[in-house]
């Protein structure tokens, strides 16, 4: 086949637009997010001793202080729909175990933990925090 | 698109017909987005990927051409704030984001200063306060009062002014914002008139 210019005209805008997807985002698994949260969680606190399920299941429906929780869009047991509170679209289940895609992207979790901790607690969350509510999803299961 | 290689292409009449034709594509796509013709019922078409992602995890993402570039730069420089609710995104994405609505804006906020007036006087039915409710309409503490909303435009009024106000506040209506609930093609930006489906007071919540 020749290289023509014509061929270039269409070839290199076509490689523009799909190299992008021949190369996979950053990704990632929960267990990988847990533990680059705990890493930064040790940093914090010498003597941290392990991420608590049971302290992320309290953290989540607790309103602290302010008008929301987790729960009010996330649900209490985040393993179906969800809903915003405010618009009342419809959230997909948080849950890794009900959601495959849940935690697997380090770029959207640092984005959503942002936006929705500053919305629920009015500041960002802790390391620990984050990872004693990942303990508590990743510890979720379908079927109950 | 280089023009001097289109000629070497092309014969001369086909390339001056290429041109013609292109300049009547433009001039359609112009109508179609800068005009305002979009609000009988054309489709919203400009939607990216980014956008739909980005803007439409927390509600529709609404197509670009129902506010000004103005409209959308206020929009886009208060996102922390957003309504009440934290809507950053990171540099890159603000940029390409707003680079897409500089493209795609349409002429709302001009709109809304020249025929407020007129506007106001024809729909006297629909009122802000039917339309987004009055909890909607009153900003909570953290919400950004002035900033501009696509349901208190003269336009929408002009357009949703046959609309019934009990309609506004219907379960499964639950005011403007939700144009999904009576326009199905929303998300794809498709606002067409014939395809417009307005739920009765009798029906369950969707």
């Amino acid at each position: 086949m020749r290289i023509t210019p014509q061929l270039w005209r269409f070839a290199l805008p076509a490689t523009l637009v799909l190299l992008p997807l021949a190369v996979p985002a950053r990704a990632g698994t929960p267990a990988d997010i847990a533990a680059r949260l705990e890493a930064v969680a040790r940093q914090a606190d010498p003597a941290f001793a392990g991420f608590s399920a049971a302290r992320g299941a309290s953290f989540f429906t607790a309103t602290h202080g302010g008008e929301w929780s987790c729960a009010s869009c996330h649900t209490a047991r985040p393993v179906g729909d969800g809903r915003h509170a405010k618009t009342g679209k419809v959230i997909a289940p948080l849950a890794p175990a009900a959601n495959a895609e849940r935690f697997t992207s380090v770029a959207k979790v640092d984005k959503w933990f942002r936006r929705n901790c500053n919305d629920v607690m009015g500041r960002e969350c802790t390391a620990r925090e984050k990872g004693d509510v990942l303990a508590w999803l990743t510890s979720l299961r379908n079927a109950e | 698109m280089n023009d001097r290689r289109i000629r070497k292409i092309l014969p001369r009449r086909a390339h001056r017909a290429a041109r013609a034709a292109s300049v009547a594509g433009m001039l359609v796509a112009g109508t179609l987005f800068a005009g305002g013709t979009w609000a009988e019922g054309r489709r919203l078409a400009a939607m990216d990927p980014e956008w739909a992602a980005e803007c439409g995890s927390c509600h529709l993402a609404y197509p670009p051409a129902l506010m000004s570039a103005a409209e959308w730069s206020r929009i886009m420089n208060t996102l922390p704030r957003h309504f009440g609710v934290d809507a950053s995104v990171d540099d890159d994405t603000h940029r390409r984001l707003g680079a897409f609505l500089a493209r795609h804006a349409g002429t709302g906020g001009e709109k809304r200063r020249h025929d407020a007036g007129e506007g106001r006087a024809r729909s006297v039915r629909v009122t802000p306060e039917a339309v987004n409710g009055s909890a909607a309409a009153a900003a909570k503490p953290g919400d950004a009062a002035e900033l501009p909303r696509i349901t208190t435009s003269t336009w929408f009024f002009r357009e949703h002014r046959k609309v019934r106000p009990t309609t506004w506040g219907l379960p499964s209506v639950r005011g403007g914002v939700h144009c999904a609930a009576c326009h199905p093609g929303a998300a794809r930006g498709d606002f067409a008139e014939d395809d417009i489906r307005i739920p009765s007071p009798g029906e369950a919540r969707s």
